[in-house]
C-alpha cells in the first residue's frame, strides 16, 4: 500500500507545482501587459490557489487511500490534519 | 517591473543558497526583501511563505518517489505543526513590525549557530510506545550506501511539542521551520538525516500552506512580488539541487553563518530602534 501511496503523493505534488508555476508565469507576464492586467491578477490568484491546495491535496489523498486500505490510524491522523485546516477556514481563523 | 525582477533575482539566490547550505530559502529571503527592497515584514513573509510552499512541495515530489519520506510520521507531526502555524500567523497579525524584526533576528542567529554546530552522529533507536502503536517506524534504500536502512522513532511526544514550536515560527515569520524539525527528528527521535530532511520537507509544504491562507486572507500577498518570488525560488532551488553534489559546502557554511549573524544583529538593532 505504501508504494501506491508514495506514487500518488509524488504525482500530485509534481503536477501541483508545475501547473502553479505555469499559471504564475502566465499571470505575471499578463500583469505587465496593459490590456490584460486584470486577467493577469486573476490568473496569479489561481496560481496561488493551485500551489496552496497541492500539499493539502496530498494529505487528502493519504486519507482516501488509507480509508480504502482500512488503515484506521493513518485515516484518523490525516483526517484530523485536514479538519484542523478546514475548521480554521470555517471559523474565519484562517 | 523593476521590483518584480529584483524580487525574482533575490528569491533565485536564496533558493540556490538554501539548497547549497541545506536551509529553507525563507530564512535568507525575508531579511533580503526587508533590508534591500524595504518591503514591510508582512509582505515579505507572505511572499516567502508561498515560495516555501513551492520549493518544499517540489522537493517532496522527488523525496517521496525515492521512498525517503516517512508519510505516516509526517502526517502525525503535522497535527501539532499545523496548529502552531495557525497560532503563528495569527500572532503576526497582532504583532508590530519592530517585534517581528527582533524575533527574525534571533531566529537568524539560531540558524547560524545550528549550521556551525556539527550534527551528532546518528544512532538507530527503538520506537517508543506511541510510535509503535501508530506504526511510525520506517525504512528506505540508501543509494549512496547501497543498503536498506530501517529505523524506529523515539521520544515522539517531545518531537510533537517541538513541531508545534516550528509551526509557530513558520507562521510568524514566513520561514519553513525545518531548522527545528530536522534536528528534533534526527537527534531526539533517531530518524536518519535523509529521512528527517525528506519528512520535514513534506511537512513544511502543509504547514506553509496553512500559514499562506492566513496571509492571503489578510491581504498581505502582493501578487506581483509573491509570484516573482515563487518563480525565482523554484528556479534557484532546482539549480541548487544540481550544483550541490559538486560544491564543497564547509567554508561556504562558515562564511554564510557569519553573514547570518550580522544580518540577525542588524534586524534586532533595527527592531529596537537603534539602527534603522
Amino acid at each position: 500500500m505504501d508504494v501506491t501511496l508514495e506514487r500518488i503523493v509524488s504525482l500530485i505534488t509534481r503536477f501541483g507545482v508545475y501547473s502553479s508555476a505555469l499559471l504564475l508565469s502566465l499571470g505575471l507576464s499578463m500583469r505587465f501587459t496593459a490590456s490584460m492586467r486584470r486577467l493577469g491578477y486573476v490568473v496569479i490568484q489561481f496560481g496561488f490557489l493551485t500551489l496552496i491546495s497541492t500539499p493539502i491535496a496530498a494529505v487528502a489523498s493519504l486519507a482516501i487511500l488509507s480509508v480504502i486500505e482500512r488503515d484506521v490510524k493513518l485515516t484518523l491522523t490525516s483526517i484530523l490534519v485536514l479538519l484542523i485546516l478546514l475548521l480554521g477556514i470555517a471559523l474565519g481563523v484562517i | 517591473m523593476f521590483t518584480a525582477l529584483i524580487s525574482l533575482i533575490l528569491a533565485l539566490l536564496s533558493g540556490l543558497l538554501g539548497a547549497l547550505l541545506g536551509l529553507g530559502g525563507g530564512v535568507i529571503l525575508v531579511p533580503l526583501l526587508v533590508l534591500l527592497l524595504h518591503l514591510p515584514m508582512h509582505t515579505a513573509s507572505a511572499a516567502s511563505i508561498l515560495a516555501v510552499v513551492a520549493t518544499s512541495t517540489a522537493s517532496t515530489s522527488n523525496y517521496v518517489r525515492e521512498g525517503l519520506t516517512n508519510l505516516r510520521l509526517g502526517v502525525f507531526l503535522e497535527l501539532s505543526t499545523t496548529l502552531g502555524a495557525i497560532s503563528g500567523a495569527l500572532m503576526t497579525i497582532a504583532m508590530g513590525e519592530p517585534l517581528l524584526r527582533v524575533v527574525l533576528g534571533l531566529i537568524l542567529i539560531y540558524a547560524a549557530i545550528m549550521m556551525l554546530r556539527r550534527i551528532g552522529e546518528w544512532k538507530p533507536k527503538v520506537s517508543d510506545g506511541l510510535a509503535s502503536r501508530l506504526k511510525l517506524d520506517g525504512c528506505y534504500y540508501d543509494k549512496a550506501e547501497g543498503i536498506e536502512i530501517a529505523y524506529g522513532v523515539d521520544k515522539t511526544p517531545a518531537i510533537l511539542i517541538l513541531s508545534y514550536l516550528a509551526g509557530v515560527i513558520s507562521g510568524l515569520l514566513g520561514i519553513g521551520g525545518g531548522g527545528i524539525k530536522v534536528p528534533a527528528m534526527n537527534l531526539l527521535g533517531g530518524v536518519p538525516m535523509k529521512a528527517a530532511v525528506a519528512t520535514s520537507s513534506f511537512m513544511i509544504g502543509i504547514t506553509a500552506a496553512a500559514a499562506a491562507i492566513i496571509y492571503m486572507r489578510y491581504g498581505y500577498c502582493n501578487s506581483i512580488i509573491a509570484s516573482s518570488v515563487i518563480l525565482g525560488a523554484l528556479i534557484g532551488a532546482s539549480l541548487g539541487s544540481r550544483i550541490t553534489p559538486r560544491v564543497r559546502s564547509g567554508s561556504l557554511k562558515m562564511l554564510f553563518s557569519i553573514l547570518l549573524i550580522i544580518v540577525g544583529l542588524r534586524m534586532i538593532l533595527s527592531g529596537v530602534g537603534i539602527w534603522m
